[in-house]
């Protein structure tokens, strides 16, 4: 066990240092330069201002240096200063990538929450009205692209009925009850994209465990249908299930990128998002380094979560 | 287009009747303003910098014109009023003599000095700070005379210097403040009506009272708080659901939409315009015959309409409001849309089978796409073969500043309310558009300097007529509309009074403080 952890947070790191060669380098390759971006459209066409900016910031000297430079000071925990507003980036992360996090958890919890009962249900009523609505309204959830669903919400929650704010933020400690309201819609919007696909694979699954012969030995036994399903069938059609979630929880990080910007949550895909455009290059290697941090944990914890459900995981014996 | 033209206008005269005749019992004059309350703001920019020396927006205005104070400032009718300084002369057309207001405190509590507006302006000159009015202050002169007088000259005559002095952007910070090791980009400390409670970069910013304001009886508000929401669906949306009080920049599609509603007001009026822009340097753009062909060419209502759903008045002649002390009626019909003369022009240039070259269009707002596709279409009329290439911001900015394009769709501002603007686009040291291609016309370089040598208007109105004739001659840019620029509210937001022309940015700005919640 100790072993196969080890194993799995070795090769984390290595595709850790990877990503950041990857990112570095990306973000350099772009077209439209930094040093224009700072300066502005006055003082951005004057070569001699933009030549001193560029050695000021560094971004004169060859491309290996910078990366040398950037990666050292990665690793005292020094990921620089936005170019814009001069703050330390690790100070802008901090504030963001928590929001982006309830985001997603918020999204994750509203998909299982939703998704596993819409699942039993159109296994358990596979031929039947109720089931073949359950089956819709899945498919429905995961037809829909996050924009539409979200500005349909936006409409009959906050525009309509007027129970929800359509968009925007409150810290937690400013206003508690406001700051919920708000992560309501932006998570469910995620999260109703997701919950379609936590609901078909649920059914699947259950599909096929309903048909094992343990299912029928437990029926045979004497349990009713209802026993025999919540007891036997649907913990063992649940681990695919949450191989699933734990693959996809990563996904939703891209989905925020939508999300945030719908909502006007200012999460880390929005401070990306405004970092690119403005070409503000420490913010935003700070971003996607942050991304492929937290990409990487999530992965690393699902799979020592399933190596602990599903020892074959780990002795590698399938 | 009648129906916008005369809306312009309307607008035009209701802000002025405003002005001169508020005895006439406008509505919102005959209420009793009251003190207190908060005033929700929307703004689509995202303020990542509250630098007060360099541009970052036009929601970084308004936040700069709250939290500083400049030398002068502009009232709602354009015209220069006391701020820190409570009187100036001008002995001659070079200099200005300032005279400071007593008992000015900055919010951290430092009183205000003749050697902080020292410090402030030789920091707008200095390159480092790469300062939005630097090109306008170079080789200028700052001198205190005593504690609270201050003496600024010019090198040579320069009639713009107090228009230029009264922008929010020369604000005067404290030199104690700044060389304490101050991130002015992150935090405040200035003289204006509120002072700075919190700011998140790019997400908000919220303004408190500063009770020991120097204006009597103002700020009325007690708390403004502005949200920065880029999309311009959440953002109308968050006004419409009560989140907000008010917003800026309504998309256009949305102002009759929101005009309609009872609950809430839309203020509207021209402040940017859209041009085409020539890099005169590339053949065949170098003619001027070319360049005219196209200002013939473009079908300047259909883009008013198709580009912003009527509220985007047609510019066929320079692009001077028409409430300007300058404009001149008799250039303002110059162009029209007339593709036979376009095609005879371009037959003159030699050019009889037409061309083919590249648009380059900024991709982030509708109206640059649909104005740009409604160009070619145009275009295709009299056999030239526009091709569309939409670049983001970035790449724009590269392009621009580096001359790398044949035409470029860019819409633009006046930055000051005077017609030396022309400069800031077209004089050829200006690196905002003439300087990265070389573009150099002496008889417009001399007018230009002449207007800028005397300080009698009558004698500036005969020389901006003859820059203005020029320009419209040798069309560098094709001017195409004034995009009307509107900011929403709801009816109990009282004392806003929306400007045009190049006090559009400000307008929130100059409002604030006279502003109140009914």
């Amino acid at each position: 066990m100790h072993r196969f952890v080890a194993h799995r947070f070795v090769s984390s790191l290595i595709t850790m240092a990877l990503a950041s060669i990857v990112v570095f380098l990306s973000i350099h390759l772009l077209p439209g330069d930094p040093v224009v971006m700072v300066l502005g459209e006055q003082a951005g066409a004057d070569p001699m201002a933009v030549a001193r900016v560029r050695a000021e910031l560094g971004l004169d000297l060859p491309l290996p240096t910078q990366f040398v430079r950037w990666a050292s000071a990665v690793l005292h925990g020094d990921l620089g200063h936005s170019l814009r507003s001069g703050e330390p980036v690790v100070a802008e992360l901090a504030r963001r990538i928590p929001r982006s996090l309830e985001i997603i958890f918020g999204g994750l919890v509203a998909a299982v929450v939703f998704g596993i009962p819409l699942g039993t249900i159109a296994a358990r009523d596979r031929g039947r009205v109720s089931g073949l609505i359950a089956s819709i309204v899945a498919i429905a959830g995961f037809s829909a692209p996050v924009f539409v669903s979200g500005i349909i919400l936006v409409l009959i929650f906050s525009l309509w009925l007027g129970l929800l704010p359509s968009s925007g933020y409150v810290a937690l400690d400013d206003d508690p009850l406001t700051h919920f309201a708000c992560l309501v819609l932006p998570c469910v919007a995620i999260g109703i994209n997701f919950m379609g696909v936590v609901a078909r694979m649920t059914r699947s699954s259950l599909i096929d465990t309903l048909s094992k012969d343990y299912v029928r030995m437990a029926r045979a036994k004497g349990l009713t249908r209802g026993q025999a399903m919540t007891r036997h069938a649907l913990p063992n059609a649940l681990v695919p299930v949450i191989a699933i979630v734990g693959i996809r929880a990563g996904n939703l990080l891209g989905g925020t990128v939508i999300v945030e910007a719908l909502f006007d949550w200012p999460g880390l895909s929005s401070l990306l998002v405004s970092a690119c455009f403005a070409r503000d290059y420490p913010v935003m290697q700070g971003c996607l380094l942050s991304i492929f941090a937290i990409f990487i944990v999530i992965s690393l914890l699902i799979d020592i979560a399933q190596s602990i459900v599903d020892p074959r995981v780990r002795t590698g014996t399938k | 287009m009648n129906i916008t033209r005369r809306s312009f206008h309307y607008a035009t005269l209701a802000s002025l009747a405003a002005i001169t005749a508020p005895q006439l019992g406008r509505s919102a004059a005959a209420q009793t303003p009251k003190a207190g309350g908060t005033l929700r703001y929307g703004t689509v920019t995202e303020v990542t910098s509250l630098d007060p020396h360099v541009y970052n927006g036009s929601a970084w205005k308004v936040l700069i014109e709250a939290l500083y104070s400049p030398l002068v400032g502009y009232a709602a009718d354009g015209t220069i009023t006391p701020r820190l300084a409570e009187r100036w002369e001008q002995p001659n057309a070079r200099t200005i003599i300032f005279h400071l207001r007593q008992g000015v405190k900055f919010h951290d509590g430092t009183p205000l000095t003749a050697d902080d507006v020292k410090f402030s302006l030789e920091r707008i000159i200095d390159p480092k700070t790469a300062a939005a009015l630097r090109t306008n202050l170079i080789g200028a002169t700052v001198e205190v005379i005593d504690a609270t007088t201050v003496k600024v000259s010019q090198p040579q005559p320069d009639a713009t210097l107090l228009a230029i002095l009264a922008l929010p952007e020369g604000a005067i910070v404290s030199r104690k403040w700044i060389e304490g090791g101050a991130n002015a980009k992150t935090a405040a400390n200035g003289t204006g009506p509120f002072r700075l409670d919190v700011y998140e970069p790019a997400v908000r910013a919220v303004l408190k009272k500063n009770p020991a304001y120097f204006v009597p009886g103002q700020p009325r508000l007690d708390t403004v708080e502005v949200r920065m929401i880029k999309s311009d669906d959440a953002r109308v949306n968050a006004l419409r659901s009560g989140a907000l009080d008010m917003i800026d920049f309504v998309p256009w599609k949305d102002i009759d939409v929101l005009s309609r509603m009872p609950n809430f007001k839309v203020d509207s009026s021209g402040g940017a315009f859209m041009n085409v822009w020539f890099n005169t340097a590339h053949k065949p753009f170098d003619d001027p015959r070319v360049r005219r062909a196209f200002a013939y060419a473009v079908d300047r209502a259909a883009i008013a309409k198709a580009a912003f759903f009527g509220h985007g008045a047609p510019i066929f002649g320079p692009p001077t409001p028409s409430d300007s002390p300058f404009y001149v009626p008799d250039l303002a019909q110059y162009f029209k849309h007339d593709p036979a003369r376009a095609r005879s022009l371009l037959a003159e240039a030699g050019l009889a089978k037409g061309l083919d070259f590249e648009l380059i269009v900024y991709q982030g707002l509708g109206i640059y796409t649909t104005t740009a596709q409604v160009i070619q279409a145009n275009l295709k009329e009299i056999g030239v073969n526009a091709t569309i290439k939409l670049v983001e911001w970035a790449n724009l900015m590269e392009r621009k500043n580096s001359g790398s394009y044949d035409a470029m769709l860019y819409g633009v501002s006046m930055k000051v309310p005077d017609p030396d603007a022309y400069a800031y686009y077209f004089g050829a040291e200006s690196t905002y558009w003439a300087k990265p291609i070389g573009n150099r016309d002496e008889v417009l370089e001399k007018l230009l300097a002449d207007g800028r040598a005397t300080t009698v208007t009558a004698e500036r109105k005969a020389i901006y007529r003859k820059v203005e004739e020029r320009l419209l001659e040798t069309s560098p840019w094709v001017f195409v509309n004034f995009r009307e620029q509107a900011q929403a509210y709801r009816r109990n937001v009282k004392g806003y009074q929306h400007l045009g022309g190049a006090l559009n940015e400000s307008s929130a700005g100059i409002s604030l403080p006279a502003m109140w919640i009914d």
